[in-house]
């Protein structure tokens, strides 16, 4: 039962992609990432490495709202960091659905605008690691109540219409699972509650984006994701992440 | 206006601040030798599952082994000192594992009989003709049905035991299921192997999970359900046993120990009971160690091994090239 929920919450998720763009629209896009990861279930160290993946997304937006919702899958190959003579590997899955809703409550001359509301963030990561006989598999799953906030700004250059946005998504409470002091996922699966007692997510990008005549647009961002949870075993992460994507217009 | 610039200005502040995980992200614990010794005791200390049941104070192991430690110390001498200390928690399932050695203690089978030669059974009770279903070798002996399996690491599927139930319906009278010598392997295959001999639902066996610090903090217990089989032999059934059938060998035992045709025979199994995980060092070495308590369904304790519902137990001279006395005993029960 528990897995079917984490499983049924994770269906519906988010990314956070401020967009100028009025009416529907399906933005895809790829990302290339460094994450940082300690997570204590394996290993008392420090781990980084390469990672990438790609995402796909609808989103809404008229004057006064902005709905969103996105899928992002990717992977990552990290390694011990500063520790060069451990050669231990992990190999990392990481899937993000997510859903969020703002409302504009700032506009200046229709250019800055400052949207805030509420998301629905998900998020499963796996590592594995190839030298481990047992434990092999550890995790963290999220499901995440959390705040939005875009901000944003149209501007003219080069005879061209852009939108520079900054969009962050600050965990409220979340309902999640890690492996606790035995093994990973026989037995008793741990679900736990997860606030600012005992944790800590907090997920930032900037995006320009350029604004074509046709109503699309392509879009360079930079984004980065924190989380740190305290219990039952510590995990700490952050996540860099560029990215590049595009916007298609569906309709007005 | 201007408090919804300050609310953002310090959320901006605080998504700048959270970009530089290095600041808050502990440092990892050096490569040296003390170091790999904190790491290797504090998470021993934590996690492993069986501190008071076999009384073992980790405290004074510490206080013991932390003399040896020093800087500039071999790696081998490194090793050998963090191996002594896992030593002592008398458990097969802890281990430290290096590009060079592998530390054990294996003394719960090498202190006892052996109770088996593999060859015997081979060349004198199995023969040149006998079958093999997925990893079971299967032969029929004076209408005993036979079964040898060798690790629970090799795969087992229902058709196999069906395939075995139709070669022995109609001409066996009871059926013997040897696992000595069986180290264990995978949990799923204990579970299908058990189902054979299983008519109705029961509880496979307790499960208490280390939930905190604590060298007592367990969880709830958590029962498993052994399902009766789809598949299903219905007369007598004896298991033999020995000191090498180990974690889930002594899973299987447990599952099917208490069933109503099933008698158990040989020697107290190697034990095991304790589910284990990895964890990994500074330095590269990986070590694993026990963190469950599994008990059988009326309540005791796997750990140190199940011992049998009959003993037979011979000194290895008594195993001989054409001779198994405890095969041979127990067709001449049955016969």
């Amino acid at each position: 039962m528990r897995f079917v929920f984490l499983f049924i919450s994770t269906l519906t998720c988010f990314f956070l992609l401020g967009q100028a763009i009025p009416g529907n629209s399906i933005m895809t896009g790829l990302y290339g990432e460094m994450p940082y990861v300690r997570d204590e279930f394996m290993s008392p160290l420090n781990y980084t490495g390469p990672g990438g993946g790609a995402f796909l997304g609808y989103q809404y937006r008229n004057p006064h709202h902005f709905v969103q919702s996105t899928l992002n899958l990717g992977g990552n190959y990290l390694h011990p960091a500063g520790l060069s003579e451990n050669p231990s590997r992990l190999y990392g899955l990481r899937i993000k659905l997510n859903a969020q809703w703002n409302r504009r409550i700032i506009s200046r001359e229709n250019t800055l605008e400052w949207l805030t509301g509420i998301g629905w963030q998900n998020k499963i990561d796996f590592r594995y690691n190839s030298r481990f006989s047992n434990s092999s598999v550890t995790y963290d799953v999220l499901s995440s109540v959390t705040w939005s906030n875009i901000v944003q700004k149209q501007f003219h250059f080069w005879n061209r219409h852009w939108n520079l946005a900054w969009n962050s998504d600050l965990m409220l409470m979340s309902v999640g699972s890690r492996p606790g002091y035995s093994t990973q996922l026989e037995g008793s699966i741990p679900i736990s509650i997860y606030a600012w007692n005992n944790s800590f997510a907090f997920d930032n990008q900037f995006q320009l984006s350029l604004l074509l005549s046709n109503g699309n647009a392509v879009y360079l961002g930079y984004g980065w994701e924190t989380l740190y949870i305290a219990e039952p075993q510590k995990l700490y992460k952050g996540i860099h992440q560029i990215l590049i994507g595009t916007n298609f217009r569906l309709s007005r | 206006m201007k408090k919804l610039k300050y609310i953002l200005f310090l959320f901006v502040l605080l998504g700048l601040g959270s970009a530089c995980e290095r600041l808050w992200t502990p440092e990892s614990p050096k490569n040296t030798p003390m170091d790999n010794f904190d790491v290797l005791w504090n998470t021993v200390d934590q996690r492993y599952s069986f501190f008071s049941y076999k009384n073992i104070h980790w405290d004074s192991i510490r206080h013991h082994y932390e003399s040896g430690i020093y800087e500039g110390m071999s790696d081998r001498d490194l090793f050998d000192t963090l191996a002594a200390m896992l030593y002592d928690l008398r458990d097969g399932h802890v281990n430290l594992r290096s590009s060079f050695d592998l530390s054990r203690n294996w003394e719960w089978y090498l202190n006892s009989p052996e109770n088996f030669r593999f060859s015997t059974v081979e060349r004198e009770y199995l023969g040149s003709d006998y079958k093999i279903a997925g990893s079971l070798r299967y032969t029929i002996i004076d209408s005993i049905g036979y079964v040898f399996y060798g690790s629970f690491s090799s795969g087992i599927s229902k058709a196999n035991l069906q395939a075995i139930n139709d070669y022995f319906q109609g001409t066996t009278k009871a059926m013997i299921i040897d696992v000595r010598g069986n180290g264990g392997g995978y949990l799923n295959n204990a579970f299908t192997l058990a189902s054979w001999l299983n008519n109705a639902p029961n509880i496979a066996y307790v499960e208490y999970f280390k939930t905190g610090p604590g060298h007592d903090d367990f969880g709830n217990p958590v029962k498993y359900a052994l399902s009766a089989g789809s598949v299903y032999y219905s007369k007598p059934v004896y298991i033999l046993t020995n000191r090498s059938c180990y974690s889930s060998t002594t899973s299987f035992i447990t599952m099917a120990k208490g069933l109503p045709n099933v008698t158990i025979v040989g020697d107290t199994t190697g034990g095991g009971g304790g589910l284990p995980a990895d964890y990994e060092l500074p330095n590269g070495w990986v070590f694993r160690f026990s963190t469950t308590i599994t008990t059988d369904r009326y309540g005791f304790n796997v750990e140190n091994g199940i011992p049998p519902d009959s003993v037979l137990v011979y000194p290895d001279s008594e195993f001989t090239e054409i001779k198994d006395p405890v095969i041979d005993e127990v067709l001449r029960w049955l016969n």
